[in-house]
This record gives C-alpha cells, structure tokens and sequence, in this order.
C-alpha cells in the first residue's frame, strides 16, 4: 500500500465541449475518512467513475491504492468496495441473494461483517429489490460493499434518499471504517454536516478541480476570514491564501495559516484589516465556491502568480 | 455466478420458448397420429384444416428459433445499461469481457438446445416430408444452430450498442430485413449472389456441398466477428 489510497494528477473529463473535471488534483491518505464536498455537477460523480474505471480520462491519470486506474482495474476492484450514486440492482434478487451473488466474487468477502451490516441497517432480506423503498435500496449497496472486507471504501452520496436514523447508523459505520479491515473511506456528500461529523480530511470541488484539500482539524484551529480594506490590494491565490474576493474596496482573504502574519502584511500594504475570523467548514465551503463577483474571485481558474503576499 | 444471474435473467423466455416448442409438438403429434380417432372421425374438410393448421406450425419453427435468438440477444449484457445496473455489475474484480463472453455463451447453449426440440417438434408435425428427405440431417440442424447464432449474435451487437434491449431489437429487426433486401436487389437486377443466409436450413439440398459448407462457415465466422465487435464496444463502453 502507498501512502495515498487515492491520487489523481491533471485528471480531466469532458462530455462535448463541457470540462467536466478539469485538471483535478487529489491525494486521499491512507487510513483517512475522506469527505469530497462540492456543489452538483462539481465533477464529484465524474471523478468516481473514473477511479473505479467506469470512465475514462482523457487526459492525466489516476492510481488507487497504488494501481493505475486506465490499465489495472481488476486489481483495484478486488480490493475497494464501492457504492455508486446511482442505487438500482437487480430487481428480481432479494437482498439475501444479491449477497450469494456478490460473494461470490471477492475470496475474503466477511459473511459477519455482511451479517452485522444487515442487522444495524435492518435490511430485509428477503423483499425483492424492486419492491424496497429508495432507502433500503441504498442500504443494499452498503450491505453489499461492507461485506467485501476491502480495503478502500468509496461512496458516491452513501446517505441520499436516507431517513435520519438510517442516516446515522451509515455514518456510525463510515467512521467505523465500513469495518472487516477497511481502513480508508473515501466518499462524496453535499452534507457540509455529516462531513464534518466523520470526517478527518476533506476536499473540495468545484467546477471540476479541487480548490482546497486539507485535515478537518486544520480548517478548525488554523483557517481564518481575513477581511481588508484598502486599495490595489494582491488577489493572487498562493499560500497561504486559498481564495481571494472583492467587494467594492473590500478584499476577503481565506488564508490557511499564520493568519496574524498575513494581516500584518496587508497593513503593511496599507491596508486597514477589518476582521480576521475563524471559520467552520460551512463557511469555508461557502467562501470558496461562491462566486458572487467572479471576475475578481481568486479561487477557481485563478493565474497562480508569484506569491507576493507569501513572501 | 454471473452465470447463475444471466440464467436467472434469461429462463422464463427461454422456458416459455420451450413451452411453445413443447406445445407445437404435441399437437402436431395429436393431428399426425390422432390417437383418440378424433380427427378421423370429422368431416373431411375439418380433417384438412386440422393438418394445414398442424403443417403450418410445423413450417414456422426456424421462425420461432429466429424470435428465440432475437428475444435472448436482447436481454445480453447490453440489457444491464438499461436497466441501471451497470455501475454495480462493472465494479465487480472480472473482466468485462468475462462478462459478456459468460451472458453469450448461456444464450448460445439455449439457442443450441432450443434446435433439437425445433427439430423435433417439426418431426412430428410433419414426418412425411422429414421421410421424403432423409439427405437432410444433419444439414438442416447444423444450418438452424448457424442462423439461429447469427441472429442471436447481431441482436446482442445492437442491444449493446443502443444500451437497450427494445432498440437493439429494432435494431437488428432492421439489420437483417436491409440484408434481405438488398440481396433481392443484387439477385433479381444485377444477377449477382451474395452469401446465402436464410436459405442455409430451409433448401439445404439446393445448393452443392462446398458452396453449402463453406456458407455455414462462413454464417459461424459474421457470428464470431460480431462478437468481437461487440467485446470491443462493451470494453470500451462507459458508465
């Protein structure tokens, strides 16, 4: 195993004329419970398509737990357990023999971790799935990807459709490690909350390229609003700034440490710093990816040029 | 056991085929050796219409066998598109072409089963032409196998390729009526023969031995290219 589970380099996907991921860059770390947040059609889906080989890149690359995704899928497919955004199976199996059926294909499948996984999410087992409410068909996946006993987890939006309490178990699991020797999850959410509830790291994608990536508990202690006020002041995006906005003669900094510094410096340039705040990940989230006045938004597509504020 | 799946998937047309075949036979058995005496006994215009019904069905079975490859092409792994289990099934550690190469042969050997039972059925509703030509066999099975696997083979093509069984149908439904077509039109204004496709089971005596054999070859060797078509388009497909 290499130190990343996942990692993607310049990965892009496109549908026509539209860059559906774009450059992505993303390192998942071994033995992490990674969130991948972003807005629909942020290229989250796309991305995991393409990790399980249900896609194709057209350019970059991508290796999960050390094998490379375009000529070894075989290989990562024997050892990640996946649950796709899309939850239909075969509608005349019931559960208990979409279970026969799948373990059939992996020689370390965990029959108690698939048992312990129906009884905690109180799957029927004996319903046909197409007769099983959009809940339980999801939860039939998880059952499913459970008893793999893989090492990599990945889920594309594993609570969707999901009542609060079914919500919760699925979460307790996740942040169990999806258990039977699973030690990286790696899964997509609109959810900032359930992100923040099982997650230690996180990344954020947006209009198909990662515009932050970083441990859960970084952002909490480290991340701050820095808010100035002053003329021609520098929007570049370099560390340790991870976006940049104006509003009319108010710049807003997301700056990912020594954010004292920074506003030191800003002062220095004449500026007057009107706040510097500490942020959850909502706020974080929501600094990032909205695009109130994007011809002077610093984060995605931004020209990253020599850190002037950096140095 | 994706076998066991594609078998799960595949039985009840395939029973249901069985069941007409059964069906055909022992009626045309009933008219042919009227064990009762029921038809005798009936006016000679009923006893007549009793036998063109028997022939008539006895005459539509390499049509049957036909529908049987189209219905089974149709639900190959093309068919998992469609129905929105392709992401699961394709996450699963084999090969795609494990996959297809598995769902194709189950069909195939249901294709080759429902053969003999045609035959047998046809028999029975008409021994007295089977007796007229005993130069038939093995020519006329070996004939039915090779079509039936072609039409089997080029609806799974189209099923594959439209991701969707009802449009591969159509599809293939097209395929093979533009192929009749064209080779009324290449025979009857330009003289010119092309392969001989369906008249392989139905005058398998019309035709010299070699001219005969190599078209049964050639009919096995369009199934095979279709497959590998198919294997490089489903390799290839995504999700």
């Amino acid at each position: 195993m290499t130190d990343h589970a996942i990692a993607t380099r310049g990965l892009v996907k496109r549908y026509g004329q539209q860059e559906a991921v774009n450059g992505l860059e993303m390192r998942v770390p071994a033995g992490a419970v990674y969130g991948c947040l972003g807005r629909n059609g942020a290229g989250k889906s796309t991305t995991i398509k393409m990790l399980m080989g249900l896609a194709r890149p057209d350019s970059g690359n991508a290796s999960v737990l050390g094998f490379d995704c375009a000529t070894q899928t075989v290989d990562i497919l024997r050892r990640v357990a996946f649950v796709g955004e899309n939850k239909t199976l075969y509608g005349e199996l019931t559960p208990e023999e979409m279970v026969r059926f799948t373990r059939g294909f992996y020689p370390r499948w965990s029959a108690s971790a698939a048992e312990a996984g129906a009884r905690r999410l109180e799957v029927p087992m004996r319903r046909r799935f197409k007769t099983l409410s959009k809940g339980n068909r999801a939860k039939v996946w998880l059952l499913l990807a459970l008893g793999q006993a893989a090492d990599l987890l990945v889920l594309d939006e594993p609570t969707a459709g999901l009542d609060p309490v079914t919500q919760d178990t699925v979460l307790q699991l996740l942040a169990e490690g999806g258990g039977a020797g699973t030690s990286t999850v790696f899964f997509s959410s609109h959810d900032l909350a359930e992100v923040e509830r099982i997650c230690d790291w996180v990344g954020i994608v947006d209009a198909g390229r990662m515009l932050l990536e970083a441990r859960l508990d970084d952002i909490r202690e480290h991340y701050r609003l820095v808010i100035a006020e002053g003329r021609d002041l520098p929007m570049e995006r370099a560390a340790p700034v991870e976006s940049a906005t104006r509003r009319g003669s108010f710049s807003r900094y997301l700056v990912s440490r020594d954010a004292d510094g920074f506003a030191a410096r800003l002062r220095s340039l004449g500026a007057a710093v009107t706040d510097v705040t500490p942020l959850s990940l909502r706020d974080v989230f929501l600094e990032l990816v909205r695009k109130e006045d994007p011809c002077t938004s610093g984060n995605a597509g931004a020209t990253l040029a020599a850190p002037s504020l950096a140095s | 056991m994706y076998l066991w799946k594609c078998w799960r998937d595949t039985r009840s047309a395939f029973l249901g085929i069985v069941a007409c075949l059964l069906a055909i036979g022992i009626f045309g058995a009933y008219v042919q050796f009227d064990p009762l005496g029921w038809i005798a006994a009936r006016p000679e215009s009923s006893r007549l219409l009793w036998h063109v019904g028997s022939d008539a069905l006895g005459a539509s079975l390499m049509e049957l066998i036909a529908v049987a490859g189209l219905i089974l092409g149709a639900m190959g792994v093309g068919v998992e598109f469609e129905r929105g289990t392709a992401d699961f099934l394709l996450t699963r550690p084999r090969s795609r072409r494990s996959f297809l190469w598995t769902s194709w042969c189950l069909g195939a050997a249901q294709i080759l089963t429902l053969v003999p039972l045609a035959l047998a059925a046809n028999w029975l509703t008409r021994p007295d032409l089977t007796a007229a030509r005993p130069g038939l066999f093995p020519r006329v099975p070996l004939a039915m196998c090779a079509v039936a696997l072609l039409i089997y083979s080029l609806t799974y093509l189209m099923t594959t390729l439209a991701r969707n069984s009802r449009n591969g149908i159509g599809l293939s439904v097209a395929a093979l009526t533009g192929y009749t077509l064209l080779h009324l039109w290449l025979i009857l204004w330009h003289d010119i023969t092309v392969p001989i496709v369906w008249e392989l089971p139905q005058r398998p005596d019309r035709y010299d031995a070699g001219v005969w054999f190599g078209s049964l070859l050639g009919c096995l060797a369009v199934c095979l290219t279709l497959m590998a078509a198919t294997q490089f388009r489903f390799e290839r497909a995504e999700v």
